[in-house]
Order: structure tokens, then C-alpha cells, then sequence
């Protein structure tokens, strides 16, 4: 048996609604970052709201959750987005679904419901069933697009992804084709993952429905999922499976950069640079199909380790593949990086300051590109981790061609990883079941998801249920920061920098949709298609 | 430069699109494709159903039936069935090419007739579930499982002497 390497990874504190904002200020000050936050109807235990929020301290390897509580009858609790922005969506999210109100709010609108959702009405309480039906109100009109006036266009880039074919909405202002402003509008295909477990889901099945929150990055979040259930639950893993875990999380985060070197190319016109990425990470699918069963949906991860172990012949097969998609993948890095007309289009365009981005909370390689030295899986050593040399790539540019800059080194340091992990593999058995779930334990597991900091929270129920399970997709955290990027560029340059920020706007839903296997999700044709003159 | 060159490559690698579906497809032995219930092994024990995500494996008792009913329909393919089959009925074959225009193909069913309770004459459990509990039990217990579950419990201690609580089967 193994060690649990996820020892003293983060630390609860009950804080009191008069001293949160002091508490948070001095952890932001300390270079903390707001990770995620989650609302809890605990009032069959004590008749209270509850509010966890996780404040990631990188410096430190810990993460702090700051849980305040608000009696039934008055369930509020002070808004701490006053004092740190990145908190603004996980405020209005436990708002929606909890129905806690933040004082001093700056914008407590509804983020995840539809409009027409009744009022007073918050799904995941405990006494809302998993499967009721609402019939929709009237509703009131969105609140958002204010910054109009004669000479300022309004242009939606929407309801679908121009890239990915994802839901999402962007309204873009645009003055003589520059843009001046952007709103953000998702949450379209919410479908209830979370209530989904907590009501019907038993503890090992969750897995599989966190796996796919994300068509490419699913592995991720069945990773992070059982972590925090080991960790409320004190399982041992055993470290060949830890080995196992780490290993598929790199394959995974090679194919998900080479899907997303090829799409980018694709949106700045190069489209044999498409080709020659997705032809490059054909061969990481196959290792994948290899070891899991599968190119995608590994469905490796259960609570205590891993389902499937790995022959000698599987090695050798694996290493083999690794050489090739290694040695391609090189080749046409290098080329595209050579290609002067690729790299102006992405420098200095969709520029995301530092400051921004440490108040929004931007994780992975939006934040590397932003100068903000930031990796779960050195700051937070989990899976096989804190036994593997790697570095973690950071520039300083701000802008769509850092962000590139960094997958690309991330790429080639997953490449050594998957090596590394291949030739150290310890022996043993690659799965604890000897384990009991306590009741009402909290547990909380991050990776480093290819798109950044990617966190589960969950408390357990005892009865082989969960009580309560937040799954937090890095692209919440990034989106935020899209509209900022966008401000002041050609509305021409709007696709690759969305882009820039590896978008999976379902995964941000808790949904999954993304297509990973096929090529034809792209979008091509005029931007301005659709455009609308204001009437005002 | 680095355009040239790359049509260079593509030039020297040719066509790397397979002939699939006018040529097959390997996958390797482990795949998991399409769950296929081997009907004489299955024992109705309904593992399959408990474990699986999306309850695509259903139990349903009909009569004097035991019904095993999975649904590729709702199927993700995650091979759970299989980890926690305990008779190793359940496979994940390496048959991928699903489609089709016959709803029916989606469905397998797997009849198993049931074992009347010697008491109350209830339908409770498979024979082939039942014979093979009696294997593991002490023969003394295996008397007390012709029982259905709920007479069972309501079971006169004289029944099964010195059989101390009972063994669920």
C-alpha cells in the first residue's frame, strides 16, 4: 500500500460574516487566488446555509475554505467579491441554486438559471427533487448591453461557439470594427450534473458522469473527484495507481494542446497546420485506446485508484507511439512557430494584464501567459506528481501568442512526464477497496486540467452517496477574463482570442458536449453575419 | 519558411486518411465496445444493475420471470458490468459499429426462470442464483434459503436450529 499524497491539502475555517472580507483581503494580499466557492443547504444537519469558499495560496500548498453559515430563516451572508472579484460567479451561482443572498453584491443576477425560472425556486436545496419539472414563467428580459450609443454597433457572436460548436453568447461592441466592450452570456446547457449525483448517483458511479463534464478533458475530473472523496474519506492509494492516474492525465493534456494548436491554427486561416497537429495526435489517441479501452472517456479513475493496470507489452507499445507523436508534433511546432504571418496575428492581440488576471483568478496557461507562476500539479502535488521533474513554463507577454508559447512548452514537458512515469512505474495493486465513507466528512481534489486549475469539492453522505458535489471546470474561472481581452481589438481578432483561453463553455455548465474526435466542429464564415444595428 | 516546409511534409507523407468504413478498424483486445450477457451464465443477481451509471442494466421481475435488461441506448460503455459481474457473464466485446435502424438491436433481454418461496409461494429469487447461493452456504443455512426474504425474517426460530441471524444469500 501506498501513501496519500494529498496530506494537508487544504484546511476548513469557520470564519464569522463580520470578518470574511479582512480574512480574504489578507489572503489576496498573500498571493492568493479565489479557486472556486459552493453553497450547501445544511439544514437537515443544523438547520443553516452554508457557503464554502476555496481560496487557492499556491505559495503555501494549501488551500484555504472559508465556510460561513446563515440561519434558515435569514440565509445571507456578506458578499466577499467587493474585495475580490473572482468570487462574483460562484456568489451568484450559489445564489441561484441555493437561493443565499451576498450583501453588497455588486451584481447578483442570475447567472445559471434561464430567465423564465420562478422566482424563489433553488434546485439544488434538498428539499427540491432531482426530478421535478417547472413550468416556465414569463420571466424577465436579460440585463445586460449598456454600453451603447449612435456610433457603437452591436455584434452577437452566438448562441454557438464559432469554434467548438459549443453553446455560449458574447455581445461585442464595435466601433468602425474595433471592439469597445464585450458581455459574456452561458450557462445554457446547465443540466443539474450535480443535483443528478447527489440524489441518484451512487459513490463509484460519479466518476463517469465527472468524466464527462468535458469531452477532452474528462480524465481530469473523474481524477479530481475521487481525490476529494480519498481525502474526506482518508483512503490509501496505492502508487502504482497514482503512477497510472498521472500518466493518463499527460496523455490527455498532450492531445487536448495538439487539438488545440490545430484549431488555433485553423482560426488564423493555416489550415494544413490543422491537419498536421490532428495527424500528430492521432498516435496519443491510440495510446490512449491502448491502455483504457479507449480514445476518449478513459473511465480508468474509481475512489481508492485505478480500473486497469498496464502490461510490459502495453510499455513498450506505449513508448513506441510516444516517440512518433513526439517526434511529429516537433516538427510541425517548430514550422508554425517559424511561420512570421501565424505569430503576428497572436502577438500583442488579446492582451490580459497581470492585475487582472490575479484579481479574476485566470488559471493554467492563461495565467503563465500572464506572468502568474501557477501549477496545481507542482503547488499541490497529487497522483504521482511530487516524484516527477518537470518545469512549468510562464511568460510574461500577456497575450494570445503566450498562451500559445506556453502549451507549446507544456506539450514537450507532458512528452518527458509520460516517460518518466513509463520507466519509474512502481509494482503493487492498483486499487484499495478497504475503505468506509464517514458521514458529513469534506473533501476537496484539484489537478491541473489541461485548461488550468480544475476543483472538486464534495461532502460525503455516508450510505455510499455523496451529500454535496461542486465540480469547478477551469474555463469558469477564465471566461471572466475574455471580455477584458477583447476590449480594443479588431472584431476580426474575436475568435482566436476566445480561443486563446482553450474555452470548454459546457465543461463551465457541468455538462458535456464537446466533440473531441471529430474535425468538422469548426466554424468559418463572416463575423458580421447576424449584425444588428442597436435601436435606440 | 516553416510553410514551406510543411508542404514539403505533407507531400512526402501522402494520404494518412484510413479506408474505414470500406476497410476495418483495429482495436486492440481490450476495447471497450458493445456489452453482450452470456444468458447461460447470468444469474439474475443484478450486480450489473447497482453498479452501472446510467442505468442502461435493469432488473425487473416478471412473473415467474427474472428480467436482465440492458440498453445500448443508454450505454457509456464503461465496463463496470464486467468489473463487478461475479459469474463473468457480462463482456465488453470489441464491437463497435452500432448503428442501427432497428431499435431491437439495441436491446438484449436475458429470461431467468424464478424459484417459488416454499412457504408463501412468492417468486423471490432465480433458480440459477438460488443453486448456486446453496453452494456457499452450510447445508443447514441453504434450507432457510427456499424462503423468500420477508418469511425469512418472520421464520419460527425451530426452522433452522442454532442458525443464529440470517444469512441474506
Amino acid at each position: 500500500m501506498g501513501r496519500s499524497t494529498l496530506e494537508g491539502r487544504f484546511r476548513v475555517i469557520d470564519v464569522s460574516p463580520d470578518e470574511v472580507a479582512e480574512v480574504v483581503r489578507e489572503l489576496f494580499e498573500d498571493g492568493c487566488y479565489y479557486a472556486t466557492g459552493m453553497g450547501v443547504d445544511e439544514r437537515p444537519l443544523n438547520g443553516r446555509f452554508a457557503v464554502y469558499h476555496a481560496i487557492n495560496c499556491p505559495k503555501r500548498g494549501v488551500y484555504v475554505i472559508l465556510r460561513l453559515t446563515a440561519p434558515e430563516n435569514r440565509p445571507s451572508v456578506p458578499s466577499i467579491t467587493p474585495v475580490l472579484r473572482g468570487a462574483e460567479w460562484a456568489e451568484r451561482e450559489a445564489h441561484d441554486m441555493v437561493g443565499v443572498t451576498f450583501e453588497n453584491h455588486p451584481n447578483l443576477e442570475r447567472l445559471i438559471l434561464p430567465e423564465d425560472w420562478p422566482d424563489g425556486v433553488y434546485p439544488l436545496r434538498k428539499d427540491f427533487p432531482y426530478n421535478r419539472k417547472m413550468a416556465g414563467t414569463e420571466g424577465t428580459a436579460g440585463v445586460r448591453g449598456e454600453r451603447h450609443d449612435e456610433a457603437t454597433m452591436s455584434v452577437p457572436l452566438g448562441p454557438y461557439h464559432p469554434l467548438l460548436h459549443e453553446p455560449e453568447y458574447f455581445e461585442l461592441y464595435v466601433r468602425e470594427d474595433r471592439i469597445v466592450g464585450a458581455d459574456y452570456r452561458g450557462f445554457h446547457v446547465h443540466r443539474g450534473m450535480e443535483k443528478l449525483a447527489e440524489s441518484r448517483m451512487t459513490l463509484n458511479q460519479i466518476p463517469f458522469l465527472a468524466e464527462r463534464i468535458c469531452g477532452i478533458c474528462g480524465c481530469t475530473h473523474s481524477a479530481a473527484y475521487c481525490q476529494a472523496v480519498e481525502e474526506a474519506a482518508g483512503v490509501e492509494v496505492p502508487e502504482r495507481a497514482l503512477y497510472i492516474r498521472s500518466l493518463m492525465l499527460e496523455v490527455e493534456r498532450i492531445h487536448s494542446h495538439l487539438l488545440w494548436f490545430g484549431v488555433a491554427c485553423h482560426l488564423l486561416g493555416f489550415d494544413s497546420g490543422f491537419m498536421h497537429f490532428w495527424r500528430a495526435r492521432e498516435y496519443v489517441m491510440d495510446i490512449a485506446e491502448l491502455i483504457t479501452g479507449n480514445r476518449k472517456t478513459y473511465g480508468i479513475n474509481l475512489v481508492g485508484g485505478v480500473r486497469r493496470d498496464l502490461s510490459g507489452e502495453k510499455i513498450q507499445k506505449t513508448l513506441k507511439l510516444l516517440e512518433l507523436a513526439e517526434g511529429e508534433s516537433r516538427e510541425v511546432i517548430d514550422n508554425v512557430v517559424g511561420m512570421k504571418e501565424l505569430i503576428a496575428r497572436m502577438e500583442g492581440v488579446g492582451v490580459l494584464r497581470r492585475k487582472d488576471a490575479r484579481e479574476i483568478g485566470v488559471v493554467g496557461p492563461v495565467a503563465r501567459a500572464s506572468g502568474i507562476d501557477t501549477d496545481v500539479r507542482r503547488d499541490h502535488p497529487y497522483a504521482a506528481y511530487g516524484d516527477l521533474d518537470f518545469k512549468v513554463p510562464v511568460y510574461r507577454g500577456c497575450d494570445v501568442l503566450s498562451r500559445f508559447l506556453v502549451r507549446v512548452d507544456e506539450t514537450f514537458e507532458s512528452f518527458s512526464l509520460v516517460r518518466q512515469i513509463l520507466e519509474n512505474l512502481p509494482d503493487g495493486e492498483i486499487i484499495n477497496e478497504e475503505y468506509s465513507l464517514p458521514y458529513m466528512e469534506f473533501g476537496l481534489g484539484s489537478t491541473e486540467a489541461p485548461r488550468g486549475e480544475d476543483v472538486h469539492m464534495v461532502l460525503t453522505g455516508g450510505e455510499n452517496q455523496v451529500y454535496r458535489w461542486h465540480p469547478r471546470a477551469p474555463t469558469y474561472n477564465n471566461l471572466p477574463a475574455v471580455p477584458l481581452m477583447l476590449e480594443g481589438e479588431d472584431v476580426a481578432d474575436a475568435p482566436i482570442i476566445i480561443a486563446s483561453i482553450d474555452p470548454c463553455f459546457s465543461c463551465t455548465d457541468h455538462v458535456s458536449i464537446v466533440d473531441a474526435g471529430s474535425g468538422r466542429v469548426l466554424w468559418r464564415g463572416p463575423l458580421l453575419e447576424g449584425v444588428e444595428r442597436l435601436r435606440r | 519558411m516553416g510553410r514551406i516546409k510543411l508542404m514539403g511534409l505533407a507531400v512526402s507523407i501522402g494520404k494518412v486518411t484510413e479506408r474505414y468504413p470500406f476497410a476495418p478498424v483495429e482495436v486492440p483486445d481490450d476495447y471497450r465496445g458493445k456489452p453482450v450477457i452470456d444468458p447461460g451464465i447470468c444469474t439474475g443477481c443484478g450486480a450489473c444493475a447497482s453498479a452501472c451509471p446510467p442505468q442502461a442494466i435493469q432488473v425487473k421481475e416478471e412473473g415467474e420471470f427474472r428480467v436482465v435488461h440492458l440498453f445500448l441506448g443508454r450505454c457509456i460503455f464503461c465496463g463496470r458490468c464486467q468489473d463487478v459481474c461475479p459469474e463473468g457473464a457480462i463482456r465488453l466485446t470489441t464491437e463497435f459499429e452500432l448503428a442501427t435502424p432497428n431499435h431491437d438491436d439495441l436491446h438484449q433481454f436475458v429470461r431467468l426462470r424464478m424459484v417459488r418461496c416454499v412457504r408463501c409461494g412468492r417468486p423471490f429469487d432465480t433458480y440459477r442464483h438460488l443453486v448456486r447461493s446453496l453452494r456457499e452456504v452450510p447445508f443447514i443455512e441453504g434450507e432457510r434459503l427456499l424462503l423468500c426474504p420477508e418469511c425469512r425474517a418472520k421464520a419460527p426460530l425451530d426452522w433452522l436450529e442454532g442458525g443464529g441471524d440470517g444469512n441474506e444469500g
